[in-house]
């Protein structure tokens, strides 16, 4: 039997195929009581400790497994009590006290008490912890610096002083020096709380990949991270807030803007970020396919040096400012989900000044600006942008060449040039550009985390502005940081605007709202100003 | 043959060695500095220093290159500056993805490749073979990128029939032993992730396979023409054998030679097109991890792949050179 060995090639070609009808089969849907949300970003997470990390991607996974003390309120950068039930500040700012809440546990079982807030604050605080084995970024860059660590003239570089428990529920912040954006801070991801079990069970290694769980008290638990491919999280049903409606959320990894649309369109995930600006609207016409847009809470801006001529002459930079259409480049280059910027803070963040305008598009005035400031026709420079899209510039390189199309129309020869990010940001510190790219995306609502961070240290990375507006602006900063209470900050950074705004050491481009496409069946899902660290998906739920 | 491999294997140090020396020197000479990178737009100058004293990266040349090598010799490739991770570790997560896919698409490039080969010498100048070498030449020429988006957009979103993206549906769960998704199906009788495994291959492989599969065909074809035209195949066909024999009894083995060549040099082809192919349809493999590694000046993960890549270029040829062997009882390695 079956000695001819056409027989057996037709079998096995018969067999073959079969194989692969099969495998056409519709997949086996999952059990009707298994909800996921799949959400598909462009890159793996780095880590799951949220005190380690500073890249969106780890920190959108990190947001549903961890809680603050406090946290962003849904949608808004106002903040609102988390793990902590409430706080007071002592008149001169410098002692924050937090009551706890009493019933709450840790994914591994470990109970939540003051003993674990300061556990995880001294984790990153003090390096003499044994557990103080990462860079905390983040707590360096908000908070000063470590424990121990002081200045040139001794002083300590950290605003913290110190973080003791004075109860069983009760956590005392001593500060070195009064800081208004304190509360805010808190709320952020690098203020997570991790389980003190787990981060000493792991040691360096805590949440650093697979083998590794992260263990926090958020309404998702973590289950599996397969490496560039998907983290899971499954819903943790003793969860001391709102209870997650879906079963699972499952973060895929897709790198293309492209590929992961297609995914969207194919309903292999529920929502995305960072779509090509071109499938924004393709979206808004499916039925199928929903556009959320996040409140903007970023500033795309033009560096200049304005330590060398021509830039060191203010009327030289307004020039500049008064030859680009802003409306044009936003209508055309932000997909429809810009608008213009005339100032750092964007309007949804509290301390946006809106007496300021933007000078709108004179490119005649702009041109007898040039003449008189002695600026030969055709004079050439180097215009730097930046190679990949961020947030605040969607599409760099085409932003870069109507820019440099506008300052060609009034008589300037720009000439476009990039390099890979990493080198970008080499050479911008070491103050090899005349003008460039930047842009700036806030991270904790408060309009002092998109001004000091540019105006109060004038270096080569920041333009080196340090001529008279410049310490006036930093002074109103200073003044404006070292308060507590919002509404006696707030004039201080309407102030330091408008000499910005004078002195257009920045030229100021647009604030991109952020788009997030979802399939039409996803709800619950509320975008926020601040983006994945406070968007939180246990309300989310899919509607069939 | 024996002393033949060994005294292959042998060569394979001073070639690492050279290629970790070039790969270290020019990872140097390249402008932008992995501690910046690191600390990215908020990185204060006591942060950036901090990262270059973690990491080394502080020290003389010779110092960081000595102090590499002495790990390497055991069998530390160093951790990733950005995510600290071992380099072992995240190829021994990420090369499955990649060897799984580089193999269904030789796979499909050979079991297209090599019969449109063959009936297209077989049936030189008919209306197949003038259609097969026109699909090749469109298989060439057709961008990676391109092809592996319109297959996605066709079957994906279009028709429904394929999945576009990954490995894996995320509601099949699949215990994994090796990472190789096919193997594990069947090492653990889990018929629904090997169908959907499967599944998940098909657009992917495609993609990938299609340049190997237009190049196999082109050469089949003309290694079989050049065989064909010999005098001990028209000997055969005069003593009267059936021409399907003559054809792959006769003058297939002997137009082997230069096809198996092919195959191997198919291997570099398949990973450098992987970048792309994983890029377009998540797949999680080393190819993107690469690219944004070299981006990101991950100096460990770069110098740890590129020894790496050598060595399974070298172990490639090593097989292809001993596979010539098998086909041609003439070469014999002493």
């Amino acid at each position: 039997m079956f000695k001819n060995t056409k027989a057996w090639s037709m079998l096995i070609v018969v067999g073959v195929l079969l194989g692969l009808v099969a495998s056409c089969a519709p997949a086996t849907p999952p059990p009707a009581e298994v909800v996921d949300f799949v959400f598909a970003q462009g890159a793996d997470a780095t880590k799951l400790d949220p005190t380690d990390v500073t890249d969106g991607e780890s920190i959108r996974v990190t947001t549903q497994i961890y809680n603050g003390l406090v946290r962003f309120k849904p949608g808004e950068t106002l903040v609102e009590p988390d793990l902590a039930t409430d706080w007071t500040t002592s008149d001169d700012g410098l002692i924050w006290d937090f009551n706890l809440r009493q019933d709450v546990k840790f994914h591994d079982g470990t109970p939540f008490n003051a003993e674990a807030v300061v556990y995880n604050m001294m984790r990153q605080f003090d390096p003499e912890h044994p557990e103080h084995l990462g860079t905390f970024e983040y707590w360096e860059y908000m908070f000063g610096g470590f424990k121990g660590v002081v200045d040139d003239a001794g002083n300590p570089t950290s605003i913290v002083a110190n973080v003791e428990a004075t109860g069983e529920y009760s956590v005392r912040f001593t500060m070195n020096r009064p800081l208004g954006p304190f509360i805010q801070d808190m709320a952020m991801f690098y203020a997570f709380m991790i389980s003190p079990t787990a981060a000493k069970a792991q040691g360096e290694n805590y949440a650093a990949g697979p083998d590794y769980p992260a263990v926090g008290t958020g309404p998702f638990k973590f289950v599996e991270w397969v490496e560039g491919d998907h983290i899971t999280l499954e819903r943790y049903d003793d969860y001391y807030g709102e209870v997650a409606k879906v079963n699972r959320v499952i973060i895929r990894i897709i790198p293309d803007n492209a590929a992961r649309y297609l995914a969207l369109q194919a309903g292999d995930i529920d929502g995305m970020g960072f779509p090509n600006p071109d499938d924004v609207p393709n979206c808004e016409a499916d039925p199928n396919c929903q556009v959320l847009l996040r409140p903007a809470n970023t500033t795309a801006f033009m560096m200049i040096m304005t330590d060398r001529a021509p830039w060191d002459d203010p009327n030289v930079r307004l020039a500049l400012s008064l030859a680009i259409d802003r409306q044009a480049i936003v209508d055309n280059l932000y997909g429809g989900n810009g608008e213009v910027a005339a100032q750092f803070v964007p309007p949804a963040i509290w301390g946006h000044n809106p007496d300021i305008q933007d000078f709108g598009y004179d490119p005649d005035e702009a041109r007898r600006l040039l003449q008189e400031a002695g600026v030969e026709e055709g004079f050439t420079f180097d215009f730097w942008y930046m190679p990949n899209p961020r947030p605040y510039y969607p599409v760099p390189q085409d932003i870069a060449s109507a820019i440099a199309s506008y300052w060609a129309d009034v008589g300037l020869n720009p000439q476009l040039k990039t390099e890979d990010w990493s080198t970008y940001l080499d050479d911008r510190a070491a103050g090899k550009f005349d003008i460039w790219m930047l842009g700036w995306t806030g991270d904790n609502g408060d309009p002092d985390n998109f001004f000091c961070y540019f105006v109060c240290i004038p270096d080569p990375k920041e333009g080196n502005w340090n001529n008279e507006k410049a310490q006036e602006a930093i002074d109103l900063l200073l003044e404006g940081q070292a308060l507590s209470d919002q509404a006696e900050r707030e004039p201080f950074y309407f102030q330091a605007a408008e000499i910005v705004h004078e002195d257009n050491p920045r030229l100021f481009i647009a604030h991109a709202k952020v788009p997030l496409l979802l399939s039409a069946a996803v709800k619950g899902y509320v975008a926020h100003p601040l983006g994945e660290s406070a968007e939180y998906f246990n309300t989310v739920y899919l509607e069939q | 043959m024996t002393s033949y491999i060994i005294r292959r294997l042998l060569s394979l140090i001073p070639t690492l060695l050279g290629v970790s020396i070039i790969v270290f020197l020019f990872l140097r000479m390249i402008p932008g500095d992995p501690a910046l990178a690191l600390a990215g737009e908020h990185a204060t100058d006591a942060n950036v220093e901090r990262i270059r004293e973690e990491f080394g990266l502080n020290k003389p040349l010779y110092e960081q290159y000595l102090t590499y090598m002495g790990k390497v010799l055991r069998g530390d490739l160093g951790r990733s500056v950005f995510n600290k991770r071992y380099v072992t570790d995240e190829l021994r997560a990420r090369f499955p993805a990649t060897l799984e896919l580089s193999a269904c698409a030789l796979m499909v490039a050979m079991i297209v490749g090599l019969p449109a080969g063959i009936i297209s010498a077989t049936k030189r100048n008919s209306i197949f073979d003038n259609a097969a070498m026109v699909g090749s030449l469109l298989g060439i020429s057709m961008p990676i990128f391109w092809l592996g988006l319109m297959l996605n957009w066709f079957f994906a979103v279009r028709l429904g029939w394929l999945p576009s993206v990954t490995r894996l549906d995320s509601s099949i769960e699949l215990h994994r032993i090796t990472n190789l998704i096919i193997v594990d199906s069947l090492l653990t009788g889990n018929a629904e992730a090997l169908l959907n495994g499967i599944k998940h291959l098909i657009l992917p492989s495609v993609a990938l396979g299609t340049i190997p599969m237009a190049i196999i065909a082109r050469m089949t074809r003309s290694a079989m023409l050049e065989v064909l035209e010999q005098d001990y195949v028209r000997t055969a066909r005069a003593k009267g054998l059936a021409e399907r024999v003559v054809t792959f009894k006769h003058a297939l083995k002997n137009a082997m030679l230069p096809v198996i060549t092919i195959l191997g040099l198919q291997v570099g082809l398949l990973l450098s097109g992987a970048v792309l192919t994983e890029t377009i349809f998540a797949w999680p493999g080393i190819g993107r991890w690469l690219y944004l590694s070299i981006l990101a000046r991950d100096y460990p993960i770069v110098q740890g792949m590129a020894l790496f890549i050598t060595f399974l270029f070298l172990m490639v040829n090593l097989l292809v050179d001993l596979s010539y062997a098998l086909v041609d009882p003439r070469i014999r390695y002493g």
